[in-house]
């Protein structure tokens, strides 16, 4: 009798170790996760979403075209006006028109106060991230097409700071820096003056910083050549 | 008595252990396991992921079917006649400028995640959601490389893509974003890395600053996808000659 309460015992034991390392198991952080990536799956099924609905309007847009075209009794001079506003269209798109329209110009100088006792100089000075940064806002506001020191910036056009001088479609520029931006000149000027905007940290240390509403803004054309050496066209989309 | 003892002991310890079980598991599926969320939801998302990406790639190949048959329609037209074909080869060239073709070549592939150790005090914190400048300075190195073509998680880079912080979520092309960022460029790879991972550099300082993880991968084929918006200029008009 005795023995088998304690064989009994033994097993209980035995039984209770197993449980216990099972439920164990069942805590291990593998099925759990943060919440980051929740909100990271949500953010990204919500962009995908977007995405879905802008390629629809381009679906239309292309329907739109193709009906133009499509039509067999169109004829040659229909069809080549048709062809050279399309191309238009694009050679605005990509740079190589020059444009104008309303919008804002924008100057950015270096400070000229005086440097407090210590004080890093560059505090005072203008660099290429804050060029970025208030580029950055008048697209995030807007602008169509935006020039900086006359040179139009185009989709691979570099802002990099080099010593004195910053270049910009591989030439060269230095202070003051002229920004011009066709758009929607109330909203980009109102975003460039308000108190949280990049261009109000600049004055705050000190910069020169400068907004101008104009009626007839020019923006020229990109002077290089469209010529791509490393990417061609492809049938597939990546992502 | 002692002939029930052995059994009122088993009786006590089974008890004993049930209660150690019970504990166990209340302690397991707890109402909230430290802010943690069970896989099975996270999953479940995955999959919807899976599910709009794939609709996508659908909706997408329509898109380049019409596109496909839109170009035919044009350079069968435009055959024979020496005006119209020039046109049809520089509308793809500008198409190209503008960004608005898919296209592919030799390059990088970028990936840029946030610390794996987070600040986690119950809010939700992205170091490079919070310092999105780092991408926009990012965006400008690849482009002082040379590169030709660039995207970020999907969104082509174009003269008027902005990167700005809307609420919660980095905006690009404004589209919400979350990290990883997966950051594609054409261009000469060598020299791409080599701007990339100069020492202080820009990738130096994420990964030393920021404690980001930076992955930079060369590859002889990277695709990049066109830009996914209708583009319409509001203001900006051709100047007349």
């Amino acid at each position: 009798m005795k023995k088998n309460v304690i064989i009994i015992f033994v097993i209980c034991i035995i039984v209770g170790f197993f449980i216990s390392v099972s439920a164990k198991l069942v805590d291990g952080q593998h099925l759990f996760v943060s919440p980051n990536v929740i909100n990271d799956l949500q953010t990204t099924i919500a962009s995908e979403k977007t995405e879905i609905a802008s390629i629809y309007k381009l679906i239309d847009v292309q329907r739109q075209e193709l009906a133009k075209y499509k039509d067999t009794y169109i004829s040659d001079s229909t069809f080549s006006a048709q062809l050279s506003k399309e191309l238009e269209s694009y050679k605005i798109f990509g740079g190589a028109i020059d444009l104008e329209g309303e919008g804002v110009s924008v100057i950015i100088d270096d400070g000229t106060r005086e440097l407090l006792d210590g004080e890093d100089p560059n505090n005072v000075l203008v660099h290429d991230a804050d060029l970025l940064m208030v580029l950055n806002e008048l697209k995030a506001n807007g602008a169509e097409a935006i020039s900086v020191n006359g040179q139009r910036l185009v989709n691979s056009s570099e802002i990099a700071c080099s010593g004195y001088s910053v270049r910009i479609n591989r030439k060269f520029y230095a202070r003051p820096f002229r920004i011009e931006a066709i758009g929607d000149s109330k909203r980009m000027a109102a975003s460039m003056v308000a108190p949280e905007s990049y261009g109000a940290l600049l004055k705050e240390y000190g910069l020169t910083f400068e907004v101008k509403i104009s009626d007839n803004i020019k923006i020229p054309k990109f002077s290089e050549g469209f010529n791509y050496k490393y990417m061609v066209k492809s049938n597939k989309g990546g992502n | 008595m002692k002939k029930y003892g052995g059994i009122i002991l088993v009786g006590f310890l089974a008890l004993l252990i049930g209660l150690v079980i019970s504990i166990q598991i209340s302690t397991t599926q707890g109402a909230d396991p430290g802010g943690l969320i069970p896989l099975a939801k996270a999953q479940g998302y995955v999959a919807e992921l899976k599910k709009v990406r794939a609709d996508k790639e659908v909706i997408l190949e329509e898109l380049n079917a019409l596109e496909q048959q839109l170009e035919d329609i044009k350079k069968s037209k435009a055959e024979g006649d020496v005006v119209s074909e020039q046109m049809v080869a520089d509308l793809e060239k500008y198409k190209m400028a503008a960004g608005v073709l898919d296209v592919k070549g030799p390059g990088v592939e970028v990936t840029i995640d946030d610390p794996v150790v987070e600040v986690l005090d119950g809010e939700k914190y992205s170091v490079i959601m919070y310092n999105y400048e780092l991408l926009l300075g990012f965006v400008n190195k690849l482009k002082d490389a040379g590169a030709e073509a660039i995207s970020i998680n999907g969104q082509r880079i174009i003269t008027t893509t902005e990167i700005s912080l809307a609420g919660e979520n980095v905006n690009i092309n404004g589209v919400p974003t979350a990290p990883p960022y997966i950051i594609k460029a054409i261009g000469n790879p060598d020299t791409i890395e080599a701007t990339l991972t100069i020492r202080f550099g820009i990738v130096e300082q994420m990964k030393s600053r920021y404690s980001l993880s930076v992955e930079i991968i060369k590859s002889e084929e990277v695709s990049i996808p066109r830009y996914s918006n209708v583009i319409a200029y509001r203001y900006a008009k051709p100047v007349k000659e």
